[in-house]
């Protein structure tokens, strides 16, 4: 706060010179690239940020939606808006289908087996606890074991914590490679006969490291563990196969893939789905309601307690959509180069720490660093006020990864496939500057 | 003799569906309906169509609120079915006015970002619209502070909220809830779950021969025990208004706090949750021309802050470490992971948009509709309603059965014929259902957009839906 002070009073006056501005026109004649195509469906891109071009990178956070999702959520609202699943008549008809089809949509996309098991929540920390307080209060006993790692989002901490308190169960976490990538080795050696579940993120918020989920699933299941996987940084990037990964649970949010708000996916093995109790009670969930007593619907509409964010999940069929459009595989390759030059630009400023693995490995095209000498949150926000370039600072909900890197805080850039090498260049001229200011 | 699931798809070809919109209840209204469906349906082959709703409006009449308000809401300005729309669903859900629409897209379309815990310009201004909706809620419900105010994705799961987090950590074994016979299933199961994790018991009030609530009744179940009453301010199906200012202060003098469900009162009269006196309250956005995926669960301050965490995650927290986290003070503590910001954002233009109509004044135009509709629908011959007789206050919705006529086929057929949409079923009412000794009803309910030539078409409908099935006999 101190250095924030100093710093803004230092500002006053100062000559603006956007980055975004500054940086070099697009190359001409280069095929136009996946970020270049994209970005007349995203307006909100188009904007001055404090006087400049703004630079959205902060991504992981959560995502830009296309005009296509915008379009489908005000035709929803302005043509078929009802309530699902009790109706009769012509709206409730169409609005059921289309909440349905999107439930089938969302099953397509992630390859699940039926549109039975997919769940719809409010963000992927529902779907984490929906798992937490039903699979796990109902198998979870005393001395049963959970693993986790020290690089969960909060989101993957706190649920197994309230659920191993209620049960006499204990979590184990592993820990990082000397790479800062998860210690898969480790992992291994944390297996006992009480292990009952594994619950890993994909790829990680902060290290961008991705994790050999497939071979890490197998190696639990020959062990007769569960694996529940946060995929809130991988579905939205790259194919992922639940059947291919043979997943028990598996959690992603809407909002980070260009989907709207409010909602989010618990894709469950039917065979889980079915054996476990519901969740929250209410309409929709029962199949009859007695004073004495319930009897439940089956899986999902178990799970789905209460007129359903109907709007939200049609606006996520619609994002699926868009996204399988472009196709996964063509969003995967462009984030491929796009991290690799991040954070190979990134690398080269003097003063910057990046955290995870070095770029040989792959890595999600997100960065966060630390600059010598500069807090994380000055950083920020003089990127932002100076140069229009938004990223994030703060502990990203990774507050015992940070402990473990032995930090309080960093500095995020997180991209998409709408983002550009430009934008990129765009940054690292505009944390120059700021590296140059604070010194 | 069809079965269930032939008579469905018999049900649904005759309907000239594809989805399986007949939902199983119980076995023999399954195949009565379906088997007059299917004679139905063959009957309209070839019938000619006359909507119901095409009477011209009555010339210079002052302009209701109905007629200043439909052009906010382009969805009315439809045909279903070749006739014109007659949207008298709202019970189950509402419209919402262009000016929310507009909102949810200059959110989407100008400042999208994640809240909290960001610096740029984009979050701060997500975050601002975001807790300025809260106090838009706070201010709404006259609550204390917007502290009060916790966002959830509907009133079911804000009852879920209170019923896992105060209900599991303050009732003990032989304590007592009490209920009614007429609750929302959302308001039933989520205290037999309590219920049975912690040996509380629950107790339901019945109904008066008016089929309201049993005020005495609910009193005389009061005992040192009671810890909990949680009921309805206005009921769904019956279509009445409980005193619950009055009710409140008793179960307040026996010891007990209240839980109102507010979810067919806030969207369309003035609640005040002080004036109430009410610990907890719950509604749903998408009931008062709100956005679908948020709800509100208010609670009194010292309520909230003694209640444990319900979801777990980030946004909720204070700090996490490996073997234990600390929690934010509520509202937050309650808000695990993004929030639905969106929805919240748009709750709070809906809630400008009846506000800048006035609270009383959309109350005093549907006491009107109310009226209007009892008096045209009680008139029809073989038409039963629910509840109580409109000399006492009705909320302008009417469940109601037709003698000899199944809820599902005169739904059916008003929809298909005339273009009128009512919802017929349990309504999730069905320990109600059970209660007045049926399986089913239909039922209007109107919103202010509505209007008393919206309640003619209706009426025209259904006089025409009856002589149809009669000349089937």
């Amino acid at each position: 706060m101190a250095a924030l002070g100093l710093g803004f009073i230092a500002l006053h006056g100062r000559p603006r010179a956007c980055a975004a501005a500054s940086s070099a026109p697009a190359a001409a004649a280069a095929p136009p690239v996946l970020g270049d195509v994209t970005r007349p469906h995203f307006p909100i891109l188009d904007q001055t940020v404090n006087g400049c071009k703004l630079v959205y990178l902060d991504n992981a956070a959560t995502s830009q939606k296309p005009v296509a999702v915008l379009d489908k959520l005000k035709d929803y609202y302005s043509v078929y808006n009802s309530n699902v699943h009790r109706g009769i008549h012509a709206l409730s008809a169409k609005a059921t289908e289309a909440y349905e089809v999107a439930r089938q949509k969302v099953a397509n996309f992630i390859n699940a087996e039926t549109y039975r098991e997919i769940v719809f929540t409010r963000n992927a920390t529902e779907a984490i606890n929906l798992v937490a307080f039903t699979w796990g209060l109902s198998t979870l006993r005393e001395g049963d074991e959970v693993i986790l790692s020290v690089a969960e989002h909060h989101s993957n901490i706190v649920p197994w914590q309230i659920v191993a308190q209620k049960t006499g169960a204990s979590l184990k976490y592993v820990t990082l490679t000397e790479d800062e990538t998860l210690n898969v080795e480790e992992l291994k050696g944390l297996f006992t006969k009480k292990t009952k579940l594994v619950s890993l993120h994909h790829v990680s918020n902060t290290l961008g490291s991705i994790n050999p989920m497939q071979d890490i699933i197998r190696y639990a299941h020959d062990h007769g563990a569960k694996v529940l996987v946060d995929a809130c940084q991988s579905v939205p990037h790259m194919t992922v196969d639940v059947r291919g990964l043979d997943a028990d649970f598996l959690v992603f949010s809407s909002h980070k893939m260009c989907g709207p708000t409010g909602i989010g996916v618990l894709y469950g093995k039917h065979d889980m789905l079915m054996a476990m109790p519901p969740f929250l009670g209410g309409g929709e969930m029962i199949s009859d309601v007695f004073l004495n007593h319930s009897t439940y619907a089956d899986p999902p509409l178990r799970f789905e307690a209460g007129t359903p964010a109907i709007a939200e999940a049609i606006g996520l069929g619609a994002a699926i959509d868009y996204l399988s459009n472009l196709g996964m595989d063509n969003i995967h390759a462009y984030e491929v180069e796009l991290s690799k030059y991040l954070y190979s630009k990134l690398s080269s400023v003097s003063g910057v720490r990046i955290y995870g693995p070095k770029s040989g490995s792959e890595r999600a095209a997100l960065c966060a660093f630390n600059v010598e000498g500069i807090h994380p949150t000055d950083l920020s926000t003089f990127l932002d006020q100076q140069h229009g370039v938004a990223v994030r600072s703060g502990h990203h909900c990774t507050q015992p990864l940070h402990r473990h890197l032995g930090i309080n805080a960093s500095a995020r850039a997180s991209l998409y496939f709408y983002n550009t090498k430009r934008e990129v260049d765009a940054f690292i001229d505009a944390l120059n500057d700021t590296i140059g200011f604070f010194s």
